[in-house]
């Protein structure tokens, strides 16, 4: 079959146009980002995502010891995002049952103790992804022998 | 805020049976998960592709995620999963567009029990959002915003 030739036939011009506007039917992503957080379903679930948390505010009536810090951390009062640049964590307190279970024998009987206590802990987590269980029981040891929970009140 | 849609991803339920085979693609605006285990899902929709969501989320279905960056992940809610519906109103729109938000029942008391911590930060004429610049197992689509105290 023989090539084409360049001016084998004449050219077609496409016609001009009238302007037109090109028109969107979709949905609005924009205005849903906007609308969406507010929306119903948010609002259900709000409280079992994110209760509400008592959080210490304003300025106190006598200057706070160093004692009335703690009280307050211990509390949960003074959880946050706190520090700057690589400093900048955030910080959360709870408190945790820890339960001791060791076994005693009598002859033929096996005794099985549980004891609990409750304990405070502090969990760092840092901007650039460092983080830190502060508690008063070592960790290592607190892993073989501790089982700990927190209650449904401190759910984080 | 404009161009929503580069922050928004995109969920894909695939649904095959003996006669029929259905795809549903919603749109992703906020997610909570770990690997393959979804935490929270909230995605918006007409009103039939939301029911039929809805309903795989109660057959523990699988669903496509696709991230606003092109990752695509496998990912489900399984057993325990709780829905919230509601429409929101479009001005010049007849039909409204349903939202859904799907989650764990009570992912706190389930983070509770577990030990795992969830970095979430809320503002509270926003929504839920999840910070993306804390390194954390959540992942978040949309919005991130950084509450100070």
């Amino acid at each position: 079959m023989p090539d084409l030739a360049p001016n084998a036939c004449e050219p077609y011009r496409v016609p001009p146009t009238s302007e037109t506007a090109l028109s969107y039917h979709g949905l609005p992503y924009d205005l849903l980002e906007d609308l969406l957080p507010h929306s119903g379903a948010w609002k259900q679930v709000m409280p079992f995502l994110a209760p509400h948390e008592e959080v210490a505010t304003g300025r106190p009536i006598t200057p706070l010891h160093g004692g009335h810090v703690g009280l307050l951390c211990t509390a949960g009062l003074l959880n946050g995002v706190f520090g700057q640049g690589d400093d900048r964590h955030i910080a959360r307190w709870r408190s945790v049952k820890h339960v001791t279970t060791f076994v005693e024998h009598d002859e033929e009987n096996e005794i099985v103790h549980h004891r609990e206590r409750w304990a405070n802990e502090l969990r760092l987590v840092y901007a650039d992804g460092r983080t830190l269980k502060l508690t008063e029981t070592p960790i290592r040891q607190e892993e073989d022998t501790d089982a700990e929970c927190a209650p449904a009140a401190r759910a984080a | 805020m404009q161009n929503a849609h580069l922050r928004l991803g995109l969920l894909e339920y695939h649904r095959i049976t003996e006669k029929t085979s259905a795809r549903i693609r919603v749109r992703v605006s906020s997610y909570i998960g770990e690997d393959e285990q979804a935490h929270l899902i909230s995605v918006f929709g007409s009103d039939s592709d939301i029911g039929a969501i809805t309903a795989a989320v109660h057959e523990k279905a699988y669903f496509t995620l696709t991230f606003p960056d092109g990752l695509i992940k496998e990912v489900t809610l399984g057993e325990h999963a709780s829905c919230y519906r509601s429409s929101v109103i479009l001005p010049g729109r007849k039909h409204p567009v349903r939202h859904l938000v799907a989650s764990l029942s009570s992912c706190t008391r389930m983070a509770a029990r577990t030990g795992q911590s969830f970095l979430v930060t809320v503002q509270r004429s926003l929504g839920v959002v999840v910070n993306l610049s804390w390194p954390s197992r959540c992942a978040r689509v949309g919005k991130a915003h950084l509450r100070d105290s």
